[in-house]
């Protein structure tokens, strides 16, 4: 499991002052991450890209009164992703005809279709409701842990543990272990650029 | 079998995580810095579920405030005297007056109209007639309304019946009274000798109705009361129109005289002492009727 960045305490004055640089560095450190957790959700990468993209735009529009550290300048950037994810999940509803598949020159998984494809998995994840899906992925993707995940999310501890042990009860019993499948995945990941 | 909590982050990471490419990257940096060059906006908004939904309720309250009243209004549109939001409709209709004057006596028109399809009373009808009276002559008197006003009366009968009665008054005052002791010729020596005078001008719709002050009096407040609650009422408003004495106009009394002759509740036919008139009527035993005594 990855480990959030330690060094967003240094950047947070910066980005207060609404510095290019600063946000560099943000984006640099967080974007990454955010990316993950806004494809988890959404399942889709360019709306993924755009979610991210969105909550860095609104962040320098309003960073002048941005209060507290580092963790808070990543929980509001995770939240932010979130309810941006949130919406464009709304969004479909309203207008499912709306093309949601990935488009040809999205990125860097176009090179290998069959990375991210999980058809068990995806249909296992409609299963939650949508703060298990953020629990899941935060938790088991992104490494955080219940109190950093209870700070995201808004909400206390006690209600992350249990929403993530329902979750994870969930999706065991939904999908069946494919050791051979994991470590070919697995492998992709680590051989990628 | 199943999964560990190992197998199911390896499993889930592997579907989801994805790395952000250079191209991405650098549109992405390029969006933020041209938000950084924009005037930076004074209140950071917190992507919190609180605030989500803040922002949701707070367009929910505006929209509110923004078509409530309006929905109101609308809906207020058709009600008719007694209803819950005529007064809604009354106010509407005096800020709409200012644009189009003959709103006003239009909707009375119209009310009457639609309570005499509706089988109301004949004394609350001709309350509403009263009031699309006032209304017409408050805007000039014109002829449209004027029309429409009579056509609905002719519709009620209302003219009708007032002929007749002011008719058979005419001749009742015409005729000399010989018998002193006469309970009609009495009558007719009393509080009634006033609104015989009056009846001679009913031939005039104008002059009958025309006196707004007058019928102010009578329906300002009382309109829509029931009539056992409205009798006494109308009876204290008939005394101190009678009480003003020689200054009670003609229109005043033909009014109260048409409203005797229409209808068969205890409100009017009480304040009229008519026993003249024969109508059964036994409401002057009550105490609203002394109210008439000299």
């Amino acid at each position: 499991m990855s480990t959030p960045p330690p060094d967003l305490d240094d950047i947070v004055d910066g980005i207060r002052e609404r510095s290019d640089e600063a946000f560099s560095d943000l984006h640099r450190v967080m974007a990454g991450r955010l990316l993950t957790y806004a494809n988890g959700m959404l399942r889709d990468r360019q709306a993924a890209e755009d979610s991210v993209q969105q909550a860095f735009v609104e962040l320098a529009r309003t960073a002048g009164s941005l209060r507290g550290d580092g963790t808070s300048l990543r929980s509001w950037l995770y939240r932010s992703v979130r309810f941006n994810c949130l919406d464009e999940v709304r969004r479909r509803k309203r207008h499912p005809e709306l093309p949601t598949e990935v488009l040809p020159d999205a990125g860097l998984l176009d090179d290998d279709p069959d990375l991210g494809l999980d058809p068990e998995l995806e249909a296992a994840l409609d299963e939650l409701s949508e703060q298990q899906r953020s629990i899941v992925m935060l938790k088991h993707v992104l490494g955080f842990s219940g109190d950093e995940i209870a700070s995201i999310l808004n909400t206390n501890r006690a209600a992350v543990y249990a929403s993530a042990a329902r979750a994870e009860r969930r999706l065991k019993k939904l999908l069946t272990p494919v050791k051979s499948s994991i470590g070919a995945a697995s492998q992709r990941v680590e051989d990628r650029p | 079998m199943s999964l560990k909590d190992q197998q199911l982050s390896e499993r889930l990471g592997a579907a989801f995580e994805i790395e952000m490419t250079d191209e991405v990257r650098t549109r992405q940096l390029s969006a933020i810095s041209g938000a950084l060059l924009e005037r930076p906006s004074e209140v950071l908004s917190s992507p919190s579920l609180l605030t989500h939904w803040r922002r949701r309720l707070a367009a929910l309250v505006a929209a509110t405030a923004i078509f409530a009243p309006a929905a109101v209004a609308v809906a207020a549109e058709g009600t008719l005297p007694g209803d819950v939001l005529y007064p809604v409709k009354q106010i509407t209709e005096e800020v709409r007056s200012v644009v189009d004057p003959m709103i006003i006596a239009t909707h009375r028109i119209d009310e009457a109209d639609r309570m005499h399809e509706m089988g109301f009373p004949l004394d609350k009808l001709e309350i509403v007639l009263i009031k699309a009276d006032n209304a017409v002559m408050k805007v000039g008197d014109p002829e449209m309304l004027r029309s429409r006003l009579a056509d609905v009366r002719e519709r009620m009968g209302m003219d009708h019946a007032v002929e007749e009665m002011s008719e058979s008054d005419l001749q009742r005052d015409r005729s000399p009274i010989t018998d002193p002791h006469d309970p009609d010729a009495v009558t007719n020596h009393d509080s009634g000798d006033m609104m015989r005078d009056a009846d001679t001008t009913t031939g005039d719709e104008g002059t009958r109705m025309g006196d707004t002050d007058s019928t102010d009096t009578r329906f300002g407040t009382n309109d829509y009361k029931s009539p056992s609650t409205s009798g006494t009422d109308d009876a204290e408003t008939q005394s101190s129109s009678d009480s003003d004495g020689e200054s009670s106009t003609g229109s005043d009394t033909t009014t109260a005289t048409t409203m005797m002759d229409n209808t068969s509740s205890t409100t009017w036919d009480s304040g009229s002492d008519s026993s003249s008139h024969d109508r059964g009527d036994t409401s002057h035993d009550t105490g609203s009727g002394d109210d008439w005594s000299p």
